[in-house]
């Protein structure tokens, strides 16, 4: 008697539901870049493997392992995933007239600019180090996983390249953050003081 | 659950045991290629396919394409007793892992070396999720700093 209820016990356990969970494997870091004070700064993000329904990436994170930095995202995605980008960006850089609006907000610094491991919440074939940052203001680092779709093997793309962000939708441009003067404020209030001399 | 042993979330995510649908033409590698007409398993990417589904991992692409669910209560008292600790029957020429048939004893004795992994990864999770993933995928667990590259299962910790 006992071993029958042991066995329905067993055999429940089995054959239980099972739960569904939400999944976004495919997602591989694909470009980065920094400007010379980190303010403006984006991290690309690419599907490598034509999975079409890799949309759940709410509530899941990146982290950049050495500043120990994460960016937990606020929302999931829809609609087909194969070989799509995600754009990750600071506000400063979405506010560049011309850049392709992120996906996600990140927080300025967010991006180690002299190296370091970023991490794609706890799918390890995403897992990628990269050296120090192009800081030239046009410059990006390509760090795409090559064809083999995985992060951290000899095929792996490291090289660096004008950068060319691109989001979900597709928007995608170009930026120069280099030509932006350095506003005069000093010179501005001097001025400012002397137009109001009575 | 997963071959009878009940798998954290994050776990879960990694294995992954469902699947996922795919565009052909998305396929840029030629090993991947192969394997999707081939429903076959790419060690390059760490994907396997099986009727047209990826898999990414080779636990769950093994399940997949071997793993055939048990309808009934065995009448073979080997198999049995298989429902409590996997095992090969020779009489019945299959392995028995969790509610699952395997036919091919070279995959049963795969996905059941994968299911020690999985039990040691299992209680890895109870103190850290990040090892239990990275214990059972072969990586590095940044958040301890522990590298599970080559760590073997002990054995004589499994039931």
């Amino acid at each position: 008697m006992h071993s029958r209820i042991a066995m329905l016990s067993a055999l429940l356990a089995f054959f239980g539901a099972q739960t569904a969970h939400a999944c976004a494997h495919q997602w591989r870091f694909n470009e980065l870049f920094t400007n010379a004070s980190g303010t403006v700064q984006f991290i690309e993000m690419q599907e490598c493997c034509g999975f079409t329904g890799e949309i759940f990436v709410g509530n899941k994170w990146i982290r950049s392992v050495h500043a120990n930095q994460k960016f937990t995202f606020t929302h999931s995605l829809s609609g087909n995933t194969g070989h799509r980008y995600l754009l990750l960006a600071t506000q400063t850089f979405a506010n560049i007239p011309g850049a392709p609006a992120p996906d996600f907000i990140i927080p300025n610094g967010f991006l180690p600019v002299n190296g370091d491991t970023l991490e794609w919440w706890m799918y390890p074939n995403a897992t990628r180090s990269y050296p120090t940052l192009p800081r030239d203001g046009t410059t990006a680092l390509e760090v795409g996983p090559g064809p083999d779709g995985i992060a951290g093997t000899a095929d792996d793309v490291t090289e660096t390249a004008v950068n060319s962000p691109t989001n979900f939708a597709g928007a995608t441009g170009s930026i120069s953050v280099s030509a932006v003067p350095v506003q005069p404020t000093t010179w501005g209030h001097i001025k400012t003081h002397t137009f109001h001399l009575p | 659950m997963i071959m009878g042993v009940r798998v954290p979330p994050a776990l879960w995510d990694v294995i992954d045991p469902g699947g996922h649908t795919i565009d052909p033409d998305g396929i840029r590698c030629s090993e991947c290629l192969t394997a999707f007409v081939s429903d076959g398993y790419c060690a390059k990417s760490r994907i396997g396919y099986v009727e047209g589904r990826a898999y990414v991992s080779r636990l769950s692409y093994l399940l997949a394409k071997d793993g055939q669910r048990l309808g009934a209560v065995p009448d073979c008292a080997t198999c049995r007793a298989h429902l409590y600790a996997p095992g090969w029957c020779d009489h019945c020429q299959r392995g028995i892992v969790g509610n699952l048939i395997i036919q091919n004893q070279a995959d049963f004795n795969e996905l059941f070396r994968e299911r020690e992994r999985l039990v040691s990864a299992v209680r890895l999770a109870s103190h850290c999720d990040l090892c239990a993933v990275a214990f059972f995928t072969h990586s590095f667990c940044s958040r301890c700093h522990i590298d599970y590259h080559d760590t073997p299962v002990n054995t004589a910790s499994i039931r």
